[in-house]
């Protein structure tokens, strides 16, 4: 009985020697040995949306940059903010900007950035045969909180809506309900309509705009295909219809359409600012834009 | 003489094969769809364009690591807890407890276990994003199925083993290591590989404990970060414009390989071994 409570108390510091042993970085190694060159790692967490746009950058900035791994992975934005908060990401992808608590907490860590380093365009979308062409943001926001209903009262045929969306899964659901349906702010608390159709993926809803007359739905700029067609926005009833377009969302004429953010804690320095000065370059922004994100304006 | 089936054993037999053919059929699916795609190429390369070209070894790699890391835990707590129970447990409350808290377990959604894991490996403890955090939380999410497992074993081996141990003047402890632990070897080890299966294929517990979808390099030790086929194959399906469907199917095919010879291999071995028994 003795013998086998010492052999599980070897096995257990032995799972901990495995484990919590580990040294962190080569520095650890008590000075005997001088650690070999350094390579920088820089690790970048965050927006799901971002994720295929962070690695593009990260791999194309390696092919210049031997001695700098970056390591991308996703999981959300808020997931990338909070690692950014309690130190296990350098860099926090974010497809919304930080919240004021959040922003509050990397404070306490060092001196936050805020780097926008491409945008996301949506484009509101209806089938071909729809006669809607154009709306207003408030029009949106009123078809997907439910108040208007029917084509006709936007112009259309009287026909009621279907609404389409991406599920609360994704980051374009949570910049649209903030954006359109609450009106950034105006419409505080507001929800999709319960007829809402949540679709799994952009390309969930792409599909059934292509079969269904009297849908509407949203997609991101790269989304955008012939066989649905694009409305444009109106800032107000009486402004001029701004279709979605790369020029549109630079100069901020075009209304659907949010920034996406790097947020870097402590100083830009050696490695950090390489990378930055990189994704900000023109090389890192025609990879955006290769990848039918909205590149930033110069 | 032809045996006669009656008409309940008909519908038994007839229930079993409406149950069998949909996950078989699914297999047999995703494999043929996967071989199109398949090449030594496809699972010896680094991927590069973020799975576009390229192949898989990175997430393969990534995922070897991982198993043998949560194996590495696992066993000792999970064998450990599977004999004490099995064995030396006395008949009381806090043990009924500790067999409740453990079935209960198995029974949590692994994406708690991931929120855990993140919790308590990569923030509390500091291990980071990392293969020690992903493994330990993955041994967490196994645990339960490992102490099931070698409980089971144990139980199984006939109650006339340990008397003639003990007849013989042996201590329980020595009844326990030199005739009744090898006697359910292979339960323990088929129990301990199937948990490894289980965490081949787990995404949620690894997103937020270390996994990554782009790295430069191959893991090098249990601190590196490291990429792993289901998170792979969730990027790329869902995330990737333009990914070719070849490509994943032949990633959702190589995780369905890699798992499944587990498993069947666990099998075959655990008959084979049952075989030998004279009991």
């Amino acid at each position: 009985m003795k013998k086998f409570f010492s052999i599980a108390a070897l096995a257990l510091v032995a799972s901990l020697a495995l484990t919590g042993c580990q040294p962190k970085t080569p520095a650890d190694n008590g000075g005997t040995t001088p650690p070999p060159p350094q390579k920088a790692t820089i690790i970048v967490n965050g927006s799901d949306t971002m994720v295929n746009m962070g690695a593009a950058l990260a791999e194309e900035f390696m092919k210049t940059k031997e001695n700098i791994e970056v390591v991308v992975s996703g999981g959300g934005s808020g997931t990338g903010i909070a690692s950014l908060i309690n130190g296990s990401c350098d860099i926090a992808q974010s497809s919304r900007a930080m919240k004021q608590e959040e922003k509050d907490n990397a404070g306490k860590q060092g001196t936050l950035h805020e780097v926008i380093v491409a945008f996301d365009g949506l484009a509101a979308v209806v089938h071909p045969s729809n006669p809607v062409k154009e709306m207003t943001l408030q029009d949106l926001a009123k078809i997907y909180r439910g108040e208007i209903t029917n084509w006709k009262d936007v112009g259309g045929n009287d026909a009621n809506i279907v609404l389409l969306s991406r599920d609360t899964t994704s980051g374009t659901h949570v910049f649209f309900k903030e954006f359109v349906v609450q009106e950034d702010g105006k419409a505080k608390g507001a929800e999709f309509a319960d007829q809402t159709m949540m679709m799994p993926s952009t390309q969930a809803i792409v599909d059934e705009l292509t079969n269904n007359v009297n849908a509407i739905g949203y997609v991101g700029l790269g989304y955008l295909k012939p066989s649905i067609t694009a409305l444009g926005m109106k800032a107000n009833a009486d402004a001029p219809a701004v279709l979605p377009s790369v020029a549109a969302v630079q100069d901020n004429t075009y209304g659907l359409a949010r920034p996406l953010f790097f947020y870097i804690v402590g100083n830009l320095e050696g490695a950090m600012q390489t990378y930055i000065d990189y994704v900000l370059s023109p090389a890192g922004q025609k990879v955006v834009a290769d990848l039918s994100f909205v590149p930033i304006s110069k | 003489m032809k045996r006669k089936y009656d008409a309940k054993e008909l519908a038994c037999v007839l229930i079993l094969v409406l149950a069998i053919l949909p996950p078989l059929s699914a297999v047999i699916y995703i494999l043929a769809k996967a071989a199109a795609g398949l090449s030594w190429e496809f699972v010896s390369t680094v991927p590069t364009q973020r799975g576009l070209s390229g192949g898989i070894l990175s997430p393969i790699v990534g995922t070897l690591w991982l198993m043998m890391g949560t194996a590495l835990v696992v066993l000792p707590f999970g064998v450990g807890a599977g004999i004490y129970l099995a064995e030396f447990a006395p008949n009381n409350r806090l043990t009924h407890l500790l067999e409740t808290a453990l079935v209960n377990l198995a029974g949590v959604p692994s994406v708690i276990y991931g929120l855990f894991g993140y919790a308590v490996f990569v923030v509390m403890l500091g291990f980071g994003s990392s293969l020690i955090s992903a493994s330990l939380t993955l041994a967490a999410l196994t645990l339960p199925l490992v102490v099931a497992a070698t409980r089971q074993a144990l139980t199984d081996v006939p109650r006339s083993f340990r008397e003639a141990a003990l007849a013989l003047g042996a201590t329980p402890w020595q009844g326990v290591s030199t005739v009744i632990l090898p006697s359910a070897k292979s339960g323990i080890i088929t129990g301990t590989l199937l948990g490894m299966a289980r965490a081949a294929g787990e995404t949620a517990p690894i997103l937020i404990t270390g996994v990554a979808f782009f790295l430069p390099s191959l893991p090098s030790s249990f601190t590196s970060r490291f990429m792993a086929l289901p998170y792979h194959l969730y990027i790329i399906a869902t995330q990737v414009p333009g990914m070719p469907v070849e490509r994943m199917w032949a990633t959702a095919g190589t995780l369905l390989l890699m798992v499944m010879t587990m498993q069947v291999g666990a099998t075959v071995w655990r008959e084979a071994e049952r075989r030998k028994k004279r009991w």
